[in-house]
């Protein structure tokens, strides 16, 4: 554990110091280098592990030396001599006493949560542990036919357990998105012409909005296209060159699709404010190189379906992808029935976030949160009277969001792809705020009712565990019959100490057989598919298998 | 025009006895307000006002959820 925390902090550091020389050659001198910084941060360790996964190099020991000799090189060769800094970020007392409570909680969040979510348990996380336990990228991705999914967010949360073997820290690949989206909605603000002090306090407000603060800590991947989509925006407004919005571009199409259908927002700002004087960088053709890099980082997971499956977006079809009831639970392409009720249920249901509390999947509510609602709304009427920029940026969080609508289905979770549209909220109110104190107490009283419902998520306080029954012994495999709920992710343990195989079957005398062949003593079955379930029922009748409670099963030994 | 639009699809909408709790119609209306009395000194007062009613009517809503959340009975 101590070797891991050494390796961790040795690889760390390299890949900060690479990210610094590479901002001296990509440095615009404006506030968008702040999140210039910590995007170019999250495509070195999305590389780093993407080639490690690839070569079967992905161990603590391996990433630990590479990047001890890293930051050898960069001393050796002087390449991080003082030279010129990042803009100051400036903030007055209180946002600094906030800043440094909401970063002590955060820490005793990521120290406190482990992974819960089902989505999460299900289909994101089961491919970490296999590419822990394995060193490298493996075939097995998990039983959930969603495991296939584009995993960019993945390869950072690998990043947090890979060093320890463990997934104590693995919270933090959230917080790497959240500072990202703290820096983009405060580039964001001074583009728009804030104070700086006036621009921390709107980036501040809105990584406190109550759904993108708990994404944070909950290993989901929608916080982190938010953070992403958030950045493009801020290059896109302050006319950064092309190729640094693109490579952002390629890394959040590498996170999750719905990344891609905010997009248009960014097109339509990158249009609307081409004629504002364009910043510019040291390296421009350096600069392409990284876009190139980051779009082959994010289309690899397509690739990769396409070689595997022979449909890039596997597993789902022109049809869209159906729940185990039966109903549609993701389109293909824009509806406008998917449209209105997402118009509608926003409006006439999920603003006010009365009828759930807090959580990362915005389940049945907004999780907008009271200062975004309350006092960011009437903001943003008074900012876009006043001002054609505040107007541009508007529309286009407004396309965006449009764009979202249009392009998934209505469920109980649909709000959880929009979480970057308070940021708009966020920079209205600060805007308000900065030069006219009376809506101060008001902002106040919205912030305590929203540190105070974001301690913990819902979805934590509703969690499942799986328990593996005392006849499972530590270190000891298990195999694993199940889809939709199998949660499979914490058969592995918080070590990933246990091997966890995998049965696939299509009748029951199948299953009986791979049971058996796995040489597992235990089975876990959890299957939500109705052919599954049957499957499982069947199987039963055919052996003998000693039911253990809550799923597991024992496996009697063959006979033959 | 769109403030006009937006509070007429409210009042179609929506029975009488629920606008004032409407956001969207309150937003409208504010909205209205600043169209025709936004450059005189009412727009402070009216905008607190706004905030206020909104803020009522979110904590009316999200309070016993977190309450319930944090375990502690409204």
């Amino acid at each position: 554990m101590i070797l891991g925390i050494l390796w961790m902090l040795i690889a760390n550091a390299a890949v900060l110091g690479v990210a610094v020389w590479l901002l001296r050659r990509f440095r615009t001198g404006s506030e968008v280098d702040w999140p210039l910084l910590l995007v170019l941060r999250i495509a070195l360790i999305s590389a780093i592990v993407l080639l490690s996964g690839l070569a079967g190099t992905l161990t603590a020991v391996f990433l630990g030396i590479a990047g001890g000799a890293t930051l050898a090189l960069l001393l050796a060769t002087r390449a991080l001599r003082p030279g010129p800094g990042l803009p100051r970020l400036e903030a007055g007392p209180v946002a600094l006493a906030i800043s440094a409570i909401v970063a002590l909680r955060l820490a005793w969040q990521v120290a406190a949560f482990s992974p819960h979510v089902g989505d999460t348990l299900t289909y994101h996380l089961p491919k970490v542990a296999e590419w822990v336990r394995a060193g490298g990228f493996t075939r097995e991705l998990g039983a959930d036919v969603r495991a296939s999914f584009p995993a960019g967010f993945e390869l950072i949360e690998a990043w947090w357990v890979v060093f320890l073997r463990h997934d104590a820290l693995i919270e933090l690949a959230g917080i790497e998105f959240l500072l990202l989206a703290f820096a983009a909605v405060h580039s964001l603000g001074r583009t728009l012409g804030l104070a700086p002090r006036t621009a921390f306090w709107a980036a501040l407000l809105f990584v406190l909005v109550p759904s993108f603060h708990l994404q944070a800590t909950s290993c989901l991947n929608d916080g982190a296209v938010s953070a992403l989509l958030l950045t493009a925006l801020a290059f896109a407004a302050a006319r950064a060159p092309l190729p640094l919005v693109a490579g952002v571009i390629g890394l959040g199409i590498g996170v999750k699709p719905t990344f891609a259908y905010a997009l248009p927002g960014v097109a339509f700002l990158a249009f609307a404010v081409r004629r504002a004087p364009a910043l510019s960088i040291p390296a421009p053709r350096g600069a392409v190189l990284f876009a190139i890099a980051a779009t082959l980082a994010g289309a690899s997971w397509y690739l990769r379906n396409l070689l595997w499956y022979g449909n890039p977006i596997h597993p789902v079809g022109l049809a869209g992808i159906h729940g185990p009831s039966g109903s549609l639970s993701q389109q293909v392409g824009p509806s406008l029935s998917s449209f209105t009720y997402n118009i509608q249920c926003l409006l006439d249901v999920r603003l006010l976030d009365s009828h759930r509390p807090y959580g990362p999947t915005a389940d049945a509510i907004a999780g907008w949160g009271p200062v975004a609602v309350a006092c960011g709304l009437p903001s943003l009427i008074l900012a876009l009277r006043e001002d054609r920029l505040w107007r541009l940026v508007a529309s286009a969080f407004g396309i965006s969001l449009l764009s979202v609508f249009a392009l998934v289905q209505l469920d109980l979770w649909f709000m959880r792809f929009v979480l970057f549209f308070p940021a708009i909220l966020a920079l209205s109110i600060a805007r308000l705020g900065g030069s006219w104190k009376g809506v101060v107490p008001l902002c106040v009283a919205g912030l305590l009712l929203q540190f105070a419902g974001t301690f913990v998520s819902w979805e934590w306080r509703a969690r499942l565990v799986v328990r593996p029954p005392p006849e499972l012994a530590p270190r000891e495999p298990v195999a694993c019959f199940g889809d939709n709920l199998g949660f499979s992710y914490q058969l592995y343990g918080r070590d990933y100490s246990r091997p966890v195989l995998f049965i696939r079957a299509d009748s029951a005398a199948e299953l009986v057989d791979r049971v058996r062949r796995s040489g597992a003593r235990i089975l876990f079955a959890s299957p939500e598919w109705r052919r599954d379930k049957l499957i499982l029922v069947e199987a039963l009748r055919l052996a003998p298998f000693r039911d253990l409670d809550r799923g597991f099963f024992l496996i009697p030994q063959d006979p033959r | 025009m769109s403030a006009g639009l937006l509070l007429l699809w409210r009042l179609w909408v929506l029975l009488p006895g629920e606008l004032w709790r409407d956001p969207l119609a309150i937003l409208a209306a504010y909205w209205l307000f600043l169209r025709f009395a936004g450059h005189t000194k009412a727009w402070r007062p009216v905008t607190l006002l706004v905030m206020t009613g909104l803020l009522a009517l979110y904590a009316w809503g999200q309070v016993p959820q977190t309450l319930s959340l944090l375990e502690m009975k409204p």
